[in-house]
């Protein structure tokens, strides 16, 4: 299987993963690792002047060499977004960042114009943007002549597991953007991850799917299979789909019965 | 002083930003001298919107009614 690569960086694994929502840190650093991924989401949020420390996941993430992609998650404008990230390459010492500008509370989906904007005032900015975007094929031409590392639709909406919605518009998408593409949110089970590989995706980004599995690293297993699968089967191609059937034994050679076939 | 603290209106005794740090009590669980020194990693501030990189902060004189955000890397998604 080949490998993945996004701004001149090659990784192994195509799944990429979110740290948030586990049940516990251990599950969560078991799942990273059977996952195989070498990419992790992280987020960033006021310290708690006062309270007691949680446990810290990111020296545990930083100490085992996973590539980091902080994100702007919670950000509602561009204006937010971009600060986000230069909090995050300052925190954290990367220029790489999924930016996520959020329209509404209720979809999460992305507010696209805000979106764009953010987009070109990081690109400008020397970022490695990695933008969370609906499944449009036109905003992901966009982000894409714009600059973009990659451009990252949604499956569904994020957390809902329902799965690819549209497998139309993500293969008009693949077909029209040149740069990486990578499923970003809605991913419920193996399959919809095999799907999108099959498609030619290049990458898949989950959390909740690992996460809020009743056995998270269990899932996590089923992900790196059915990523890896439908990513074989992708550059292996598949046999055309046909309305008749077409019969794998030769016909020539078959035996003949005596009697009436009615 | 008073000065706005990750939300919170605070009455602080500081000239600088590493001051402030140092001041506080208790920052997760974290010494904020550590913070100050750059031995936790992933802590950023932001003062009045704009990110204040660790080598100013003990250069960086504050203001009355300045906006501090004291932000950390987390688990996200």
């Amino acid at each position: 299987m080949t490998g993945m690569t996004i701004a001149g960086k090659t990784f192994s694994s195509r799944l990429i993963l979110g740290s948030a929502r586990y049940p516990d840190p251990q599950t969560m650093k078991q799942a990273l690792k059977v996952s195989g991924t070498e990419m992790v989401t992280v987020a960033l949020r006021r310290v708690n002047i006062g309270s007691a420390s949680e446990e810290d996941v990111l020296n545990y993430l930083v100490d085992e060499g996973y590539h980091l992609l902080p994100n702007t998650a919670g950000c509602y404008t561009a204006k937010e977004a971009v600060l986000t990230a230069q909090m995050s390459r300052e925190a954290l010492g990367t220029s790489w960042i999924k930016l996520e500008v959020i329209g509404d509370d209720k979809t999460l989906f992305p507010d696209t114009v805000e979106l764009l904007k953010a987009a070109e005032q990081l690109i400008a900015d020397d970022f490695i943007v990695l933008p969370y975007t609906t499944d449009d094929p036109i905003t992901c031409i966009k982000l894409a002549n714009m600059g973009c590392a990659a451009v990252m639709p949604l499956a569904a909406p994020i957390g809902s597991g329902m799965g690819i919605c549209n497998p139309y518009n993500l293969q008009i998408i693949r077909e029209q953007v040149d740069i990486p593409m990578i499923i970003d949110a809605g991913v419920g089970t193996a399959s919809d991850a095999a799907l999108a590989m099959e498609f030619g995706i290049d990458g898949v980004l989950m959390n909740s799917a690992i996460a809020q599995a009743q056995h998270p690293v269990l899932m996590a297993e089923a992900m790196k299979g059915a990523v890896i699968a439908g990513r074989l089967a992708f550059e292996a191609g598949r046999i055309p789909r046909r309305l008749y059937a077409n019969a794998s034994s030769p016909m020539e050679g078959r035996i003949a019965v005596s009697g009436d076939h009615g | 002083m008073k000065l706005s603290l990750n939300g919170e209106i605070t009455d602080a005794d500081a000239g600088t930003l590493y001051e402030l740090l140092e001041s506080c009590d208790l920052v997760d669980g974290v010494k904020p001298q550590d913070i100050a020194n750059r031995k936790v990693k992933g802590v950023v501030v932001v003062v009045n919107d704009t990110v204040v990189s660790s080598h100013q902060w003990e250069t960086f004189q504050l203001n009355e009614n300045d906006h501090i955000e004291i932000v950390r890397a987390i688990q996200g998604g």
